[in-house]
């Protein structure tokens, strides 16, 4: 098995968002689209492939150390032309294959008017832990 | 958790396949046997440690049979499961705690549980989930905890893969090769969590080599202990991971080395060379190496010519630096 994680995102560079935003949905259309998502995540769950599922505020701030003895720096709000990660899916599946399939389907949730929204995912292997065996 | 309690896991653990066993033989279907004894370890790994049971496969037995019973009759309306308790009750040995003479285990049904966990229908990951707790004894959360996902997540896949093979008979002879495949993936997986997966491996695969004459299930073994042999110098002080030829070889555990040697030549030696043998022979020109240049490379795997690790030619060849 392998971990693969699903990362979304409110925002992305202009080429990669070619639905229209969430902050433009109604109420009811975000219902659906988080209805979705965790239907998908039911599914999941039922065959033994759902590690985690987490979704995140639009707000926030960057952040980094002010030197010793400092407060930490902070910059924020995140700037318009920031991509901002929405949340995330950690699944456990048997292959590459597998965890392509999930992602189109968790891409296809229901945006604008319940139309799939088609979105870009970002899909990333976890980095292996070093195996027992190295020749 | 402290070293008694250890050890009193390991062997309460190594007494489920025979429970399990024990129960199937009683006419209870695998699966419903399994769950049954799952829920006996745990109500033995509560209650043991301040009331150890004198006869403790009597006393697994005896709580797995009663939760057996009690799940049959929870289910009692449907006809069949009724007719499979009556049947069952017919020789069940009365509620006494002592173990009666059906307790005692059988080496083939142990070996039949391997098989059947390995079943070729299921996928490598499932078949490991069913092998570590059924034939490894392992909690659902440990075994969630070592492969790092949700114990629901791993409930759900052990419940499916024994929904997968519930139409399987637990004594029909079957292919050992996916019961070695299914150890050697739970050999590399390493450790996580606090279930030492490689330790486990090669306990099962050291119990199945004692039930099973098979130069490969051997070949598996010695290939397993070589590769541990090495494992304390495969990491340096930061945690990264260090080449082979890097290696301080002072720290390799040549006790291992040597009992991995000892088993991998008498493998060989019955000429009915696999995979795991040929890896074995491998890993032990590098072990039997004090250092990188006196590595028998004439003989390592680069010299196979295209013809593979299986030909003759090489076999006769990796039997010469073994046995040295």
């Amino acid at each position: 098995m392998a971990k693969y994680l699903m990362l979304k995102h409110y925002r992305m560079p202009e080429q990669y968002m070619d639905y229209t935003p969430m902050d433009q949905w109604s109420p009811d259309e975000v219902d659906a689209h988080v209805g979705y998502m965790n239907a998908f995540a039911d599914r999941l769950k039922d065959s033994g492939e759902f590690v985690d599922s987490q979704a995140l505020s639009p707000e926030g701030a960057f952040v980094r150390s002010g030197g010793p003895g400092k407060p930490p720096v902070t910059d924020g709000p995140f700037p318009e032309t920031k991509d901002l990660i929405a949340g995330w899916m950690v699944i456990d599946v048997e292959n590459y294959d597998r965890a392509l399939e999930l992602a189109g389907e968790l891409s296809a949730a229901p945006g604008k008017g319940g139309e799939p929204i088609n979105e870009w995912l970002e899909l990333r292997p976890f980095l292996d832990h070093a195996p027992s065996v190295d020749e | 958790m402290t070293d008694p309690d250890l050890l009193a896991e390991a062997e309460l653990r190594e007494l489920v396949p025979a429970v399990i066993g024990i129960l199937v033989s009683r006419g209870a279907d695998f699966a419903t046997a399994e769950d049954a004894v799952q829920d006996a370890l745990i109500e033995a790994l509560r209650s043991w440690p301040s009331d150890p049971p004198r006869d403790r496969r009597g006393w697994l037995v005896t709580v797995a049979w009663r939760k057996f019973l009690d799940t049959v009759r929870s289910e009692g309306s449907r006809m069949k499961r009724e007719e499979r308790v009556m049947a069952a009750s017919l020789v069940e040995p009365g509620s006494s705690a002592e173990p009666g003479t059906d307790n005692v285990p059988n080496a083939d049904d142990a070996l039949d549980l391997y098989i059947l966990c390995a079943h070729p229908d299921l996928s490598p990951a499932s078949a490991v989930a069913l092998t570590l707790r059924a034939v490894g004894g392992l909690t659902t959360k440990q075994i969630a905890e070592a492969y790092m996902v949700p114990e629901a997540t791993m409930a759900q896949r052990i419940s499916r893969a024994k929904s997968r093979i519930a139409g399987s008979r637990l004594n029909r002879p079957g292919d050992l090769s996916s019961v070695l495949t299914t150890l050697y993936l739970v050999f590399n997986e390493g450790h996580s969590g606090d279930v030492d997966l490689v330790a486990e491996a090669i306990r099962l695969t050291r119990t199945l080599t004692s039930m099973i004459d098979s130069a490969e299930m051997d070949g598996l073994l010695a290939l397993m202990l070589l590769h541990h042999a090495r494992r304390d110098a495969r990491f340096g002080p930061d945690g990264r991971l260090v080449a082979l030829a890097d290696q301080d070889r002072t720290r390799w555990d040549r006790k291992l080395i040597a009992e991995g040697i000892e088993i991998l030549q008498a493998a060989l030696a019955r000429d009915e060379l696999g995979q795991y043998q040929a890896q074995a022979a491998i890993a032990a020109l590098h072990a039997d190496a004090q250092n990188v240049e006196d590595t028998d490379c004439d003989r390592d795997a680069d010299d196979g010519g295209g013809h593979g690790l299986g030909g003759p030619p090489r076999r006769a060849r990796l039997i010469t630096p073994v046995g040295r």
